[in-house]
């Protein structure tokens, strides 16, 4: 089986997209899991260091 | 191996070299006698035709491989029909054998002679074209094509089952499982069977070809007496004066014969003569016809017959715009019931998308067979984007499948380096665009959420989930505010996030807790605050409820150090205040938040995918009387 999906020899040619979004969502995942993130979320972590507040998602 | 037979020309006594016993004609290369072998060996002059002119790049000396079997190609007869030509090249195996290469139109096979097939008699030839019939023992065929050959030519050294004879009847069968059959027949029931197998020019690996030669046909304009060259013929048997419009096609005695006048007035996009590649194939525009579907459509379309010497004839048709490159091929469905709408062809599902017999409005140069006399064939179109099979049937000439496949217009317009393009409109019968059946895109949604869940499980399943505080708090009875400093805590991962998760009795009432998780060596604060309210009663006589009394908040991200957490927490003042809460603080917890979002996303193209083929499904189908889908 033809794994390039780029090719339009491979019978995943038409899917090519949904595997590039796939692979682009299972990063954005990844990003957030290991680290303990969670995703869209609206409220905000405030934090404060010596030279003063700021605030990270 | 095969060995020579030296013997004299009985014409100009020059020697004739046989190449075994199997052949029983052959062309001296002296005088150019065509002389015939008998049975007993003597030789005898026979006035069949030698081929003088309009030579292919095959040759005697040619030699080529069908699978490992190695051949010498040692000469042809080339026949007649009624609107076309065909070689039948004699090739002589290695190993003795002998069988027959047909070859004309870009169309390649290897004939031998089947001992296996039912022995059919004269009157058997009389079927008519689409019956059945069994002939051996696999699946019934069916008679796709008759054919009568008038008359016949040869070249170098050859083998026919009947020299005395110049014309002969060929029956063509085909079955389900692909197998083909060709009846030859050579007059008082002398009937043989081939089978045959289609194979591509580039399968043969011939070596040994000449130059291309064809000189072609030149004749005179009846109307305006300007000079036509056919350039392919005689595969070539229609063309069209470029002066005046006059059709000719070609009658028994290969003549052009003049059918009607009609000048064209269109656009030709691709101008006669031009040459560009398709295919890695050289191909030149030969010539160009306008036709029109005899419906209530009239649909009008153009194509354009493109040549190439090695690959024969090809087509590139247009229709508003939307182009496709279409050529003959032999090894084509075969259709039992000739009226099934959908068939399947290499494990590709085809849908009849139209249905038509058609009209040539007007032509500009040459074409193979004769266009001008097909109204009475019925042509059906199977499409599995981006590919088609089209079957024209004709009571006369038969089945003839084309097999056809999309081109953006703007290969089309590279290849042959054209600006000028016909404008798109709509979806083409056979555009690709990225349409994938419900199955596959179930099987695809399916293979995105388990490879998601399992990547979100991989990494989750190292979460320590660690309970850093699992306490209840008490109001003191005189304040609504609570403060307290937990111990401290030692987070370890490089980052990650911590869960307060508070119950807290309330009952149309509420409470807040504001957390702050401060990095015991550098100061550092992460806060977080988070409300809880429960609200309930009855309204017109039905109860409602509002809120939560568990509530979740999460400090995320937080790097590895040592932490204490400061804990404000307040209540309402009301005679609905709460007494107490509990907290607890889970360090490092996993969120199927992220996997649940990751889902709804890959959803999206899913979704974005089905509705977009849908709506270009339908416009695809709007062109075609078999539509499925309802007229809005």
């Amino acid at each position: 089986m033809n794994l390039n999906f780029f090719s339009n020899r491979s019978p995943l040619f038409e899917f090519k997209w949904y595997i590039i979004i796939v692979i682009a969502v299972a990063a954005f995942m990844l990003y957030h899991d290991i680290p303990g993130g969670r995703m869209f979320t609206t409220s905000k972590t405030q934090e404060w260091k010596a030279s003063g507040p700021g605030a990270h998602k | 191996m095969y060995s020579s037979i030296i013997q004299k020309c009985p014409d100009c006594s020059n020697l004739l070299s046989f190449s075994g016993t199997h052949t029983n004609i052959i062309v001296c290369s002296h005088c150019f006698s065509t002389i015939n072998k008998n049975k007993d060996g003597s030789l005898v002059k026979k006035p069949h035709f030698a081929i003088i002119n309009n030579k292919g790049i095959i040759q005697a000396g040619t030699i080529g491989k069908w699978g490992k079997k190695e051949f010498t190609i040692l000469g042809r007869f080339r026949a007649w029909f009624e609107e076309s030509v065909f070689n039948y090249w004699t090739i002589a195996f290695a190993d003795g054998e002998y069988a027959w290469l047909g070859e004309g139109y870009g169309i390649y096979s290897i004939l031998t002679e089947y001992p296996k097939a039912l022995q059919l008699n004269p009157s058997n030839l009389q079927a008519d074209i689409g019956s059945r019939r069994n002939l051996d023992d696999t699946n019934d065929y069916i008679l796709e094509k008759k054919y009568k050959a008038t008359r016949f030519e040869v070249e170098g050294e050859l083998f026919i089952p009947d020299n005395t004879v110049s014309t002969f009847r060929i029956l063509e069968f085909s079955n389900e499982t692909g197998k083909n059959l060709t009846y030859f027949e050579f007059g008082n029931g002398n009937i043989h069977a081939f089978e045959v197998v289609y194979m591509n020019f580039e399968d043969l690996k011939l070596q040994g070809l000449r130059e291309y030669d064809n000189t072609g046909k030149t004749f005179i304009c009846n109307s305006c007496s300007q000079s036509i060259h056919v350039k392919t013929f005689p595969y070539a048997q229609s063309c069209s004066c470029a002066a005046c419009g006059s059709q000719y096609a070609l009658n028994e005695v290969a003549d052009f014969k003049k059918e009607k006048k009609a000048k064209p007035t269109d656009v030709i996009y691709i101008p006669i003569g031009s040459i560009g590649e398709i295919d890695n194939t050289k191909y030149e525009v030969i010539g160009y016809v306008k036709k029109e579907e005899n419906n209530i459509y009239h649909s009008k379309w153009y194509e354009y017959t493109l040549y190439n010497h090695q690959q024969g004839f090809a087509f590139l048709s247009v229709y508003e715009g939307n182009w496709i490159f279409i050529r003959e091929n032999c090894n084509s469905p075969v259709l039992i019931n000739q009226n099934e709408k959908s068939f399947e062809m290499g494990n590709e599902p085809f849908q009849l998308f139209n249905s038509y017999s058609y009209k040539v409005l007007n032509a500009v140069g040459e074409f193979p067979y004769n266009i001008f006399d097909n109204e009475k064939a019925k042509a059906r179109e199977f499409i599995s984007p981006p590919e088609m099979w089209i079957q024209e049937r004709d009571h006369k000439e038969g089945i003839t499948w084309y097999f056809g496949k999309h081109i953006s217009g703007r290969s089309v317009s590279s290849a042959f380096n054209i600006t000028d393009m016909p404008p798109k409109r709509g979806v083409g019968a056979i555009q690709p665009i990225g349409y994938v059946n419900r199955f596959k895109m179930f099987l695809a949604a399916l293979a995105g959420f388990l490879f998601l869940l399992l990547l979100h499980l991989a990494v989750n399943s190292v979460k320590q989930e660690k309970v850093l505080l699992d306490a209840s708090y008490d109001f003191n009875d005189t304040s609504n505010f609570i403060s307290a400093v937990t111990e401290k805590y030692v987070l370890d991962k490089n980052r990650s996030n911590l869960q307060f998760t508070i119950y807290a009795p309330v009952e149309n009432s509420w409470m807040e807790l504001s957390a702050t998780l401060v990095n015991a060596k550098t100061g550092k604060e992460y806060s977080v605050e988070k409300g809880v309210e429960y609200y309930f009663g009855y309204s017109d006589g039905e109860s409602w409820s509002e809120g939560n009394k568990r509530r979740s908040a999460y400090l995320k991200r937080i790097p590895a150090g040592t932490y204490f957490i400061q804990l404000d927490a307040t209540r309402e003042s009301s005679v609905n205040r709460i007494n107490n809460f509990y907290l607890t603080i889970t360090y490092d917890v996993p969120s199927s938040r992220n996997l649940l979002w990751s889902f709804f996303l890959i959803m999206l193209w899913i979704v974005g995918k089905y509705i977009y083929i849908n709506i270009k499904e339908k416009e695809r189908w709007s062109n075609s009387p078999y539509s499925t889908y309802d007229d809005e």
